[in-house]
């Protein structure tokens, strides 16, 4: 009787550890700033930056849909070709996806100008859904910092900048939720997880 | 003595079970594939494939001087062009040259070239960097 009790729990036990229990929010990632009695979370600053259309691109322009954020240089040997990988690896798994836009800001304020950024977009036959925009060099530190990121130029690096390669995912409230290493395909594929999530967040199917 | 005897059965099977990429393949990876793919895919039309192409297989005999001079300025490959700028490698040596050429040779090319020591290398360097060291 003892035994039969044993397995009785043990089986209830199993079937709760199965059941599907709604899955956490995403965090709100970066420092919040406290004012007042009101904690206010991080949040990306307003930016108008210029994209390989000529087109100036806002915070405004980007609030309809989640993001994906990265810094990069079209001359970059390094870095960067991996990051852009797992980018388009994204982009590849929400293919046709219209709540979703990529942001790549060019760092090399020097070089990287509208017509190149357009033939970076073409060679890598990159959609309408990506924005590759300048940022100019009094921008960069604090644009950097917002997202969390590190960017600047270093004679010494190869192709002449130095910078993270992490992924961020921006909700529509202009906070970043998750970010992944760029470098690191199985970093990305907890990112893809977390898109999902946040996709099921800011746009709940009706019931 | 028994112990010397576990100490040195734990040492080899620790050894035996460590197997390290081989140098060309290092190499490879560190330098070349995050640009030119982990098999020599390339990307899109920003940079070439290495595998199954004119370009490469026309100017093999070039390669050592492309890794360590880079290229600027248009290439048609396949009959597509490229003119993503290729920074050339610093401080690989003659023997890291020659590894990374013999790990492309028979791992990415349909057809494995014969093998390249570093004093061909050596040679096919003075044609185009006469200062190296």
């Amino acid at each position: 009787m003892r035994n039969y009790f044993a397995a009785l729990v043990l089986l209830a036990i199993a079937f709760t550890a199965c059941e599907d229990k709604p899955h956490e929010p995403l965090p709100i990632l970066g420092r919040a700033n406290i004012v007042g009695n009101d904690t206010m979370p991080h949040h990306i600053m307003d930016f108008r930056l210029l994209d390989q259309d000529s087109s100036w691109i806002t915070n405004e322009d980007l609030d309809p849909y989640i993001y994906l954020a990265d810094f990069f240089f079209t001359s970059c040997p390094t870095m960067c070709p991996k990051v852009k990988k797992q980018m388009m690896r994204i982009d590849e798994k929400f293919a046709g996806d219209d709540r979703i836009r990529f942001l790549c800001h060019s760092i090399d304020y020097i070089r990287d100008s509208v017509p190149r950024l357009r033939q970076y977009r073409d060679n890598l036959e990159l959609d309408d859904r990506w924005h590759l925009v300048e940022v100019s060099e009094d921008f960069l530190d604090s644009l950097t910092a917002n997202y969390l990121s590190v960017a600047y130029a270093d004679e010494s690096a190869p192709g002449g900048f130095d910078h993270t390669g992490n992924i961020l995912l921006v909700d529509r409230s202009r906070h970043i939720r998750a970010f992944a290493l760029g470098t690191d395909p199985e970093d990305v594929d907890q990112l893809i997880i977390d898109i999902q999530s946040l996709l099921d967040e800011e746009f709940p199917q009706a019931e | 003595m028994k112990n010397f005897l576990k100490l040195s059965s734990i040492l080899i099977l620790a050894t035996a079970c460590y197997n390290p990429p081989p140098e060309g393949q290092r190499l490879y990876d560190f330098h070349c594939a995050a640009c030119h793919g982990q098999q020599g895919e390339g990307l899109k039309s920003l940079y070439p494939a290495l595998a199954g192409t004119d370009y490469l297989a026309e100017n093999w005999d070039q390669l050592s001087c492309i890794i360590v001079n880079g290229i600027d300025g248009p290439i048609l490959v396949n009959g597509r062009e490229y003119n993503q700028k290729m920074y050339g490698v610093e401080g690989l040596s003659e023997s890291d040259i020659a590894n990374i050429i013999n790990y492309i040779s028979r791992n990415i090319m349909e057809t494995p070239r014969a093998f390249v020591s570093p004093g061909v290398v050596s040679e096919s360097l003075k044609s185009c960097n006469p200062e190296r060291d």
